[in-house]
């Protein structure tokens, strides 16, 4: 329609015309929308490194705790033998066991204590779909050998290159229970990746661990379940779940996946964090497109009377304010995505977290700040009640 | 003779309330008809631009009888009142173009508001109406490189370019030499004579007085028939 080509070719014109005016608030805008997009990276690193573990089991089904809340530090176990129980069900090919117990090095070149994790896995079993696991995992029946997380944090850059350069590294674990330093032998590496809460982490035997850290094995922290083929994950989840008895919880492997992500979203202060902090850049992005719109109004006062008394109707100005606010959410968009890029990845490569942007959260911020220029216009529009023909007459 | 344009009886206006109040139009009676050039003088403060903005629909007086373009003004809504407007033509003293559009397209945005708008069509208008006002290479320019009397000339193919039963100029030279103005005033008249249209051009400028057809002297609010 040739009135609204009308409306955003003003819109257009007169926003470049007090280009120069508005920059320090484009600017603003900008920054806004890339404090945003960077709230989002840091999230999906937080929620990507929360699920690089529960990604890489190799089970249809999970069994937890009743008590389960997440895969942090050392989750609450089930009875190992509701696992074998629930081998017994129809449809289940074959059940494994992972142990996840935090505990703590001592880093070889500081002295400093590190966070680990210490997972326990039976070598034989199909536990990680992990492809370096898969193929080094037979090593772990040696007593005392573990295999390194090589993107564990940079503390522990000097194991992985021990590692890499001797093929093994020794590292003392802290056990309060013994008298000695239980120490691990480090003969291999493999990949998964950081957490928030964790600084790395170590694959053992479930052996080791036991003869490490004296945790029984009939303790088992997650339960994995795979199906026989045809199997429906929902029947034969609520089947081993009417035989346990209450004794561990069943999930299939999606509902699992969104557990874990939503404790983060929702139950631990650090998702709240990111969606206030997320809420903040609205804000303080509307403000800012607000002021761009309003300086737009307040120099075009007189011109838009003239438009009103050539017979063109309050709306049509509305729809230049609104075209404006679209035009300031699209030009201020990119500058930010370029940036928020940036930020992003050096983050990640400091941190080696998951820190980045997917193009969802990328549509998400765009939308947002589409949002963000919907408020400001709706208020700047407010201001157009001032346009009037009478004030054209000297 | 046919109906006029517009139908002013008895008509009365004030501003202000209570003892603030004053009156600044009183017992206007006038009619417009097609083919007048008419100038309004007077005065200043003599109710010149109040009766202007009543004749373009901008105001509905307080007392009295205004039928504008064969419609009674009183009880119009406002897009009624929108349609009436894009049926009158203003000049102002300034030349208020919009300042980021070009020439031709400030003559153009006059036609994009019409209800049978035609690209094409208005361009080719719009372009004819430069060149009728003298400024026919001038489309592409910003309109700030135009200098004072150019940019009324705009403002002037603005006005008509939609052949508006009715122009309304306030003061539209008092911003402009004496040979810009003369200018200015001359093209409103050779660009309406012929055409059914009324103009009525409120002003000072005693030079002008040569070109109009019919002379309404205003005093107080009162109007004289010069
Ligand atoms: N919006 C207004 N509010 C109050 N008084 C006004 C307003 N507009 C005009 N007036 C007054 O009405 C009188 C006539 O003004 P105006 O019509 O502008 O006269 P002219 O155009 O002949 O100079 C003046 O005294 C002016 O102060
Ligand atoms: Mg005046």
């Amino acid at each position: 329609m040739a009135l609204a080509r009308f409306a955003a070719l003003l819109a257009f014109r007169q926003l470049r015309h007090r280009a120069l005016a508005s920059l320090a608030a484009l600017a603003g805008v900008a920054v806004a929308v890339m404090l945003m997009l960077v709230q989002v990276g840091f999230r999906n690193g937080l929620y990507d490194s929360a699920l690089a573990l529960p990604r890489a089991l190799a089970a249809d089904l999970v069994l937890v705790s009743p008590g389960y809340r997440a895969l942090t530090f050392s989750p609450p176990w089930f009875p190992r033998a509701a696992l074998r129980d629930a081998a017994g069900v129809a449809g289940v090919a074959e059940t494994a066991s992972l142990y996840a117990y935090s505990s703590q090095v001592r880093s070889p070149e500081t002295g400093a204590n590190l966070s680990v994790w210490l997972l326990g896995i039976d070598p034989a079993a199909r536990v990680l779909d992990l492809p370096e696991v898969v193929a080094a995992q037979r090593a772990l029946s040696v007593p005392e050998t573990a295999l390194l997380d090589r993107l564990s944090r940079q503390e522990f850059r000097a194991v992985v290159d021990q590692v890499t350069r001797e093929g093994l590294a020794r590292l003392p674990i802290y056990a309060p229970s013994a008298d000695l330093a239980p120490v691990v032998t480090v003969r291999g590496l493999f990949t998964l990746g950081p957490s928030f809460t964790i600084d790395g982490a170590l694959l053992v035997s479930d052996l080791t661990l036991h003869a490490t850290l004296g945790v029984p094995l009939d303790r088992v922290s997650i339960g994995l379940v795979r199906l026989e083929p045809g199997a429906r994950p929902d029947a034969v989840a609520a089947a081993i779940a009417a035989r346990i008895e209450g004794r561990a919880r069943v999930m299939t492997r999606a509902a699992y996946q969104e557990e874990e992500r939503h404790f983060y979203a929702s139950r631990t202060p650090i998702g709240v964090i990111f969606n206030v902090g997320l809420l903040v850049g609205v804000a303080v992005g509307v403000v800012f497109i607000l002021q761009v719109l309003n300086g737009l109004v307040d120099a075009n006062l007189p011109e838009y009377a003239v438009l009103l008394a050539q017979g063109y109707r309050p709306a049509f100005l509305a729809a230049v304010v609104a075209q404006a606010a679209v035009a300031i959410a699209l030009v201020t968009y990119l500058p930010a995505l370029g940036l928020a890029l940036g930020v992003t990845g050096a983050a990640s490569g400091i941190t080696r977290l998951p820190i980045g942007l997917h193009p969802g959260d990328m549509a998400m911020v765009l939308a947002l700040s589409l949002g963000m220029a919907a408020v400001a216009a709706g208020l700047a529009m407010l201001r157009l009640r001032r346009a009037d023909p009478l004030e054209l007459f000297g | 003779m046919t109906a006029p344009l517009a139908a002013l009886r008895d008509i009365g206006h004030g501003f202000g309330s209570g003892a603030q109040r004053r009156a600044v139009l009183r017992g206007i009676t006038l009619d417009l008809h097609a083919g007048e050039f008419v100038a309004l003088t007077g005065p200043s403060g003599s109710g010149k631009t109040t009766l202007l903005t009543l004749l373009g629909a901008l105001r509905v007086p307080e007392e009295g009888d205004l039928r504008l373009l064969g419609q009674d003004l009183r009880g119009l809504d406002a897009r009624a009142l929108g349609a009436l407007r894009r049926r009158i033509g203003f000049v102002f003293q300034r030349h208020h173009l919009l300042r980021s559009l070009s020439v031709l397209e400030n003559v153009e945005a006059a036609l994009h508001g019409q209800p049978d708008a035609d690209p094409a069509r208005d361009r080719a208008a719009a372009l004819a109406m430069l060149e009728a006002v003298g400024l026919g290479g001038r489309g592409a320019d910003s309109t700030a490189r135009l200098s004072g009397g150019e940019q009324q000339r705009v403002a002037v193919a603005r006005a008509l370019v939609r052949r508006p039963a009715l122009v309304l100029a306030d003061e539209p030279t008092a911003s402009l030499d004496g040979r810009s103005g003369r200018a200015v005033v001359s093209l409103l008249a050779d660009l309406t004579r012929g055409r059914d249209c009324a103009v009525v051009m409120g002003t000072h400028d005693e030079r002008c007085l040569d070109l109009v057809t019919r002379r309404l002297h205003m005093e107080d609010g009162v109007l004289k028939q010069g």
